[in-house]
């Protein structure tokens, strides 16, 4: 026998309120890993997603959306810009290099990005298999799209018209061919399809089965090509002040990936903040009801307690008793609201994943989760202090004189 | 070894026991007899060192093993953990073949597994005698051992305890107000009320 061994036995003794106590503690731990996971995972992923983006050139309108749309692919375009508005602002002396994006069709959900080598080369990508794009219709399979969609190289597919729930009619007449598969980065461009600019702009002209794409691409108006945005590198810090200020002051807008992404956690932050203030709200009521589940046993326990000390124990070891009796309520419920937590963070992850939006994944730990064990654990002692104090101030011999 | 010397105890002003000279060689055993409230269990507690006395001294050989009135074995474990638990609290090393050996010897081999729940009244009284010897005790107290027995169960009461204290080589002292355990015992100390 020792200290624990007492003290789980009493807690199997009272299977329902062990049970309960548990469940409470282990739900507003739960609570708090979900939203730590998630947020934390979703921050990494759009400090990811947007490193050595400095700024984004898009159609005139919601900055936010232009940012969501053309740095994490989540949100729909704000509108096309005009090829020529683009080339100028990339010949820019603020501008270190600009990356074209030309969106607007998906496959199976995975948006089709028509760009230039530079883009899988910004994200570091490597090709696990096949090549890049060398010629329109040409297309590169990020690897979540590619193990989503099981195409592999060489074959040969249809776009759709727009992006996730707006999907419209496959573009049959003229289907893209797989020239290659990437590697995982761990950013965006594992959900994307990549394709050549010119790519989709040959979609989206009526082309007939057996038109060569070269000569329908010379025979589009320049006022045709349209591009979605520009992903900017600043050429100086200085730039960072003026560039912006010129953009939106022509024809196009300007939105900064670190500012957007910024605000859209303290949008998110109001939340988030509720939700994690309702998990610690759990919490507490868990040591308050560890507190009276513990402060009842006292009273159910007094003789038990008069015997042990009757048998030799001392005033410490049956407050040792109870402060470990409430110490593995806790270290349980934590426990417990840990795997809790992850396995609903991947639930959520999961469904996140099947809609293509930010991956998050119950399967990756944060050290803050220590703290978590910390507060649990700290909850469970000091819910336990005070009965474990009066217990060990109780007087054996009315105990046992009451008979 | 037992010795009381101008004892007196005292629950606020009011006096429950008065021993001016009380004296028990080891292996003895003694009734204390006396009528509810005559200071019976205050006695044995002040001899288990449970109390202090307001005056006097009390000098007893330890360990001290206990049987309480009530019995009070902890529900939530199993008997031989009862046992356990005594030798536990008390700072003795665990021996598990000492309580097999203890409840062979009050004829409990067989429920050490069950809970107190699970025994009858008999059973747990034999466990809590055996719960009172497992630290080979230099004193054996017990308190009113044969309250609500009938005269075959109240004979093996009395039995099993002073065969158990004279396998320790212990001191008995047996409270009660049980007029039927005064022939078994040649040494009485008798309490007013």
């Amino acid at each position: 026998m020792n200290l624990p061994q007492i003290s789980f036995a009493y807690l199997r003794a009272k299977p329902l309120a062990t049970a309960l106590n548990l469940l409470l503690l282990a739900l507003g731990i739960a609570t708090i890993a979900v939203l730590m996971l998630a947020t934390r995972q979703l921050e990494e992923r759009m400090t990811r997603d947007a490193r050595g983006i400095d700024l984004v050139a898009g159609a005139k309108g919601s900055p936010m959306q232009l940012v969501l749309s053309a740095v994490f692919h989540l949100d729909a375009p704000t509108g096309n810009i005009a090829l020529a508005d683009a080339r100028e602002l990339a010949k820019n002396r603020a501008v270190k290099r600009a990356i074209p994006l030309a969106l607007g069709d998906s496959y199976r959900g995975f948006r089709i990005v028509g760009t230039n080598h530079d883009y899988p080369a910004h994200y570091g990508a490597r090709l696990a298999d096949g090549s890049l794009w060398a010629k329109p219709m040409d297309a590169v399979f990020g690897s979540e799209a590619a193990r989503a969609t099981r195409l592999k190289v060489g074959d040969q597919f249809a776009a759709a018209h727009g992006v996730g729930a707006s999907m419209g009619d496959d573009h049959d007449a003229l289907p893209y061919r797989v020239t290659g598969i990437l590697a995982p980065t761990g950013s965006v461009i594992d959900r994307v399809v990549l394709t050549s600019v010119e790519s989709v702009w040959l979609v989206h002209e009526h082309v007939e089965p057996g038109d060569e794409p070269a000569k329908v691409l010379a025979a589009m108006h320049e006022e045709q090509k349209e591009l979605t945005a520009l992903l900017i590198q600043y050429a100086s810090p200085l730039a960072a002040a003026l560039l912006p200020r010129q953009v939106n002051a022509g024809p196009l807008q300007a939105a900064s990936p670190a500012y957007e992404s910024a605000r859209l956690f303290r949008m998110l932050g109001v939340g988030i903040e509720v939700l994690r203030a309702f998990g610690f709200v759990l919490v507490l009521t868990a040591g308050l009801s560890v507190f009276i589940a513990l402060t009842n046993a006292l009273e159910e326990r007094r003789y038990d307690l008069a015997v042990m000390r009757m048998l030799g124990a001392s005033r410490g070891k049956l407050m040792a008793l109870l402060v470990v009796e409430g110490l593995a309520l806790a270290a349980a419920g934590a426990v417990l609201g840990l795997v809790l937590g992850h396995l609903l963070t991947e639930v959520l992850g999961a469904a996140l994943r099947a809609q293509q939006q930010v991956p998050v994944t119950g399967w990756a730990w944060a050290v803050e989760e220590l703290w978590l064990v910390a507060l649990a654990l700290a909850v469970g002692v000091v819910a336990a202090l005070l009965p474990a104090w009066r217990a060990s101030r109780a007087e054996v011999a009315p105990v046992l004189a009451e008979g | 070894m037992l010795s009381l010397k101008g004892v007196r105890h005292r629950y606020g002003a009011q006096e429950v026991l008065r021993i001016e000279r009380f004296e028990a060689a080891q292996g003895e055993k003694w009734l204390v007899l006396g009528p509810s409230g005559s200071g019976k269990s205050t006695l044995l507690h002040l001899i288990a060192g449970l109390l202090e006395p307001s005056e006097g001294t009390v000098e007893a050989a330890r360990p001290v093993g206990i049987v309480p009135q009530k019995l009070h074995l902890i529900s939530s474990l199993t008997v031989a953990q009862n046992l356990l638990l005594a030798q536990y609290l008390a700072g003795v090393k665990q021996d598990p073949a000492r309580a097999a050996q203890v409840l062979a010897s009050v004829g409990l081999a067989e429920r050490a597994a069950a809970r107190p729940r699970e025994l009858s009244h008999g059973q747990a009284q034999r466990a809590a005698v055996a719960r009172a010897v497992m630290n080979r005790p230099r004193l054996l107290v017990a308190d009113e051992p044969t309250s609500n027995l009938d005269d075959a169960h109240c004979a093996a009461a009395l039995d099993l305890l002073e065969t158990q204290a004279a396998e320790c080589g212990a001191t008995l002292v047996v409270a009660t107000h049980d007029a039927r355990a005064r022939p078994r015992f040649e040494k009485r100390l008798e309490l007013g009320a």
